[in-house]
């Protein structure tokens, strides 16, 4: 699996690079990047917490026309329990979110689509499909070099393999991009917050962690 | 048929003029000189352009010395050298002794026509006004503008012409500009013993113009002028910004009651944020020049002062009067022979 992501990173990559010069500055962009992250998990059900982590890595894109953007990123993470939960199993993680944004300003765009995770245990699978609504700003904080980024959503569940009903469901991811100077490469570092809340509000699915990510191309 | 016959029926100058150059070829000179004398006469001279008189003159002197009339023929003769000094007869169509008396009749006719633009400007104290004289042969002559009234205004030459000779007149009178009206320039052909032989008059129409100035371009306006120094607003916003943002990135996980729970990550993240704020205020700070607006700002000033050096020029220039010279068909006088 890790071979595939790897292939396809790199393959975002070159498409991006290559995108870059064929579209210069025509209403079309587009940018790919690769993407490490601190995925840290940890799930709640009344006095007893679960709690994994480890790094995830994965890979993301996006092409926009005009205002119009599709924004996709995958990452999967091989979680391991933490040194105190010693009943937890290890399980896989895989998620991944596709998003149609509309840029509304230059520093604000909305967005909708949907986010699907995976667990898998050695006893089973575990499925999440969302559907997320999301609002993000990226002001300038450094005129043509550095952007801050701020992004907030909320969750309306599509299929959940879980026992206990809806409750609620948000997340929020905060940081900055920079941009590589005379050069289409982009970095990005930032911080995202995700919880879920099911049956009464008992049982709390958290997820969070740092991400650093690295592409090329335009991202805006 | 014959020439004399067919003239009957011509009407105009034009039309005697090529039946005398009909009848010349055809060796009938009486008729020929007829002809030509018609079309030369007073009644149908108008008719006839410069070129065609030159030729009616050629002809018909060629045709007088045929008949052996060489006074007549020299009179047709100096009545071409009179109407144009420069004129040639064509060797191709005129014999050996045609052009031997023509040069002669040439090289004895003290007369010079005066050639210059039928409406010129000229600014005073800058420009003159130039007329180009032709001779027909080497002699002395004088020339000045003088006043309607027939009193001088100006000497302009005195002394010898060959081949041709160019007249300037600064278009004053001494040193004060000059009164608008008639003016007329005279050239006098002189004989070796002094004596006026011939007089050139040549009209000329004076009118003074003085040009308006032109209005000074203003200024370019407050409005169009870009900040030189960075106001305070765009720092103080990033600034805010930045902490606000590595604010949130800290307090993401307090607003939903897991601020213990969280990745100490975030301070991280939040530091990053805020720094990337600082740098962007600094960046930006208050009070700091911008390049691009002080040059695009000396840009709009030099193209502004370009156009005031312009007008500036311009107006110096219009500030000198300048004097519109129309000039009339010269007249040529003959006083003595030749």
């Amino acid at each position: 699996m890790s071979r595939r992501l790897a292939t396809v990173a790199a393959a975002l990559a070159v498409l991006a690079l290559a995108a870059t010069d064929a579209a210069g500055q025509a209403a079309v962009r587009f940018a790919a990047g690769a993407t490490a992250t601190q995925y840290r998990v940890r799930s709640t059900t009344g006095d007893d917490t679960e709690t994994l982590g480890a790094p995830g890595f994965g890979a993301e894109g996006v092409i926009a026309v005009w205002r119009i953007a599709l924004e996709g990123r995958y990452v999967q993470a091989g979680l391991e329990p933490g040194a105190t939960a010693t009943a937890t199993l290890a399980r896989d993680a895989v998620e991944g979110h596709l998003l149609l944004a509309v840029r509304a300003t230059p520093w604000l765009s909305v967005s909708t689509g949907p986010l699907a995770r995976s667990y898998e245990t050695t006893l089973g699978s575990q499925r999440w499909l969302l559907w997320t609504v999301r609002a993000r700003g990226t002001p300038v904080l450094v005129p043509d070099a550095v952007r801050g980024y701020a992004e907030l959503w909320g969750a309306l569940p599509v299929d959940i393999d879980v026992p206990e009903s809806w409750n609620s469901g948000w997340g929020g991811d905060v940081g900055l991009v920079l941009a590589v100077p005379r050069l289409p490469l982009w970095l990005r570092l930032s911080y995202r917050f995700e919880q879920y809340r099911l049956g009464d509000g008992t049982r709390r699915e958290t997820i969070d962690g740092a991400t650093l990510s690295i592409g090329a191309g335009r991202l805006q | 048929m014959p020439v004399v016959a067919a003239s009957a029926r011509a009407q105009t100058a034009t039309e005697q003029l090529q039946y005398g150059i009909e009848a010349y070829r055809n060796l009938e000179l009486d008729a020929a000189v007829g002809f030509l004398r018609r079309a030369l006469s007073a009644a149908l001279d108008g008719g006839l352009s410069a070129a065609e008189r030159a030729s009616a003159l050629s002809y018909l002197g060629a045709a007088e010395l045929f008949r052996s009339r060489r006074d007549s023929a020299t009179a047709a003769f100096r009545r071409l050298v009179v109407l144009d000094p420069r004129h040639r007869l064509d060797a191709v169509v005129f014999p050996p002794q045609i052009l031997q008396l023509y040069d002669d009749v040439r090289r004895s006719t003290r007369v010079v026509v005066a050639v210059a633009p039928a409406d010129t400007t000229i600014v005073l104290r800058r420009d003159t006004f130039t007329v180009r004289l032709y001779a027909a042969a080497y002699h002395a002559i004088r020339a000045r503008v003088i006043r309607d009234d027939g009193s001088t205004l100006l000497p302009l030459y005195d002394g010898e012409v060959g081949d041709s000779l160019l007249l300037r007149w600064d278009g004053l009178d001494g040193a004060a500009v000059p009164a608008a009206g008639r003016y007329t320039l005279l050239v006098e052909s002189l004989t070796p013993s002094g004596a006026v032989a011939r007089i050139v008059h040549f009209p000329l129409e004076v009118e003074v113009v003085q040009l308006d100035t032109l209005p000074h371009p203003p200024a370019p306006a407050d409005s169009l002028f870009l900040p030189e120094q960075q106001p305070a607003g765009p720092a103080l916003r990033t600034l805010t910004t930045g902490l606000l943002f590595g604010g949130l990135a800290v307090a993401l996980p307090s607003l939903a009651g897991s601020g213990g729970e969280a990745s100490d990550a975030r301070f991280a993240v939040g530091g990053a944020i805020a720094l990337g704020g600082l740098i962007g205020f600094f960046h930006q700070r208050p009070g700091r020049p911008i390049p691009d607006n002080i040059v695009a700002n000396q840009t709009l000033v030099g193209a502004w002062r370009d156009r005031l050096d312009t007008v500036v020029r311009e107006n110096e220039e219009r500030r000198d009067p300048r004097l519109r010279i129309r000039t009339g068909p010269p007249v040529t006088e003959r006083l003595e022979t030749p």
